[in-house]
């Protein structure tokens, strides 16, 4: 018994000379990690309307960055490389998880009561999501990172990595397909 | 309009509780260090593996290459004729037959080629084991010092009459006297009668 204290005391002290936790790298960690909580959970939110889910696959999202945190050289970058990832879970579990549709019919509605306790509000957003849902991946993601936190195309060019002109002529697509959608 | 449902719709926030979460599962996760460290053992492990196919691959082989090429050309004139009709025949179809002296021919030498092929096999395996000098022997004359004594063994072969025989010839040679020489007489050349005369 003694024995087996013993080599877990050894094991212990082992793995601490190896696995050494950086404390500066825990605490970059933890202020990036309250900065960007509800970013990544609104960019999980807007995939999946499911506010249970969002909170999964964000904090999925965040352990995955966690782990890969090292190899991140261009800190300035984490938010762009966290909402990447999110989105990139989200669409996931949303094609994985076919049950949701079923979930969402029954589910109280992410919109709250006091904005829309209305049967017809409620049913216009149901089509506007259902629509939102049809758009192409880039389309998609460009409208939906564009309305979270009021980004400007700017800020939607850093988030995605791309051109501000591109953003810009992706929204203006996705603007379109919409309105003919719920035309 | 769609822009401010949307943004409207997506100004929800997390649970209180959801950063606590969070903090929960990454407490529960091996530190950003462990990564480089596992890494770097794979690399390490790799580039040990690497380095000993590259030492293996590199040591020089004694095995004689034309050994199996001679028995390849050999075998399928000599040995898989009897073998091969023998295999593929049902096993009451030679129930009636009397197998005679060139089908124990044939099964001789398919026993011989099957030793032959396992006595070359060993040889290679020892030829990349050990780096001792191979002593190599025509394959088709270890075929046929194997029937030999596999005949003397089985009784199917006598050599009396091959020692008698020997011991004869050794007993004759002794009572050859040397040939005399062979005198070739000169054959005189004359002109057949009417031969040069023109008509």
């Amino acid at each position: 018994m003694l024995c087996d204290e013993a080599m877990h005391d050894q094991t212990v002290r082992l793995a601490g000379s190896l696995v050494a936790v950086d404390p500066e790298l825990e605490r970059e960690f933890e202020a990036r990690l309250v900065e960007s909580s509800t970013l990544a959970f609104r960019v999980a939110y807007g995939v999946l309307r499911h506010r249970q889910d969002a909170e999964d696959v964000a904090q999925d999202a965040f352990v995955k960055a966690y782990r890969n945190f090292r190899q991140l050289r261009e800190r300035e970058r984490f938010r762009a490389w966290l909402v990447r990832m999110t989105w990139r879970l989200a669409i996931d579990r949303q094609r994985n998880d076919r049950r949701r549709l079923a979930r969402e019919d029954t589910a109280p509605g992410p919109f709250g009561p006091g904005v829309l306790d209305d049967l017809e509000a409620r049913e216009r957003a149901s089509r506007l999501w259902a629509a939102i849902d049809t758009l192409p991946d880039k389309l998609r993601v460009a409208i939906v990172l564009a309305n979270i936190e009021e980004h400007d195309i700017g800020e939607v060019a850093r988030l995605l990595d791309l051109p501000e002109g591109t953003v810009k002529s992706r929204l203006f697509l996705a603007r379109q397909r919409l309105k003919e959608l719920l035309q | 309009m769609t822009d401010q449902e949307i943004r409207d719709a997506l100004r929800v926030d997390p649970s209180p509780e959801f950063l606590a979460r969070v903090r929960t599962r990454i407490a529960g996760e091996p530190a950003p260090s462990a990564w480089r460290w596992s890494w770097t053992a794979a690399a390490a492990g790799a580039l040990a593996a690497m380095v000993l196919i590259a030492v293996v691959m590199s040591r020089p082989r004694h095995e004689n290459p034309s050994a199996p090429d001679v028995a390849r050309a050999f075998t399928p004139a000599e040995a898989p004729a009897g073998p091969t009709r023998r295999q593929t025949e049902p096993a009451g179809s030679t129930a009636g037959r009397r197998p005679g002296p060139s089908a124990s021919a044939r099964l001789e030498a398919a026993r011989a080629s099957a030793r032959l092929a396992e006595a070359q096999s060993a040889k290679a395996d020892s030829g990349t084991r050990s780096r001792d000098p191979e002593i190599l022997i025509d394959p088709r004359e270890g075929i046929a010092l194997q029937r030999l004594l596999a005949g003397v063994t089985a009784g199917r072969v006598n050599l009396e009459p091959l020692a008698r025989a020997v011991a004869q010839g050794a007993g004759a040679r002794d009572d050859l006297r040397p040939l005399a020489d062979i005198v070739i007489p000169l054959l005189p050349l004359t002109p057949a009668p009417g031969e040069g005369d023109r008509p």
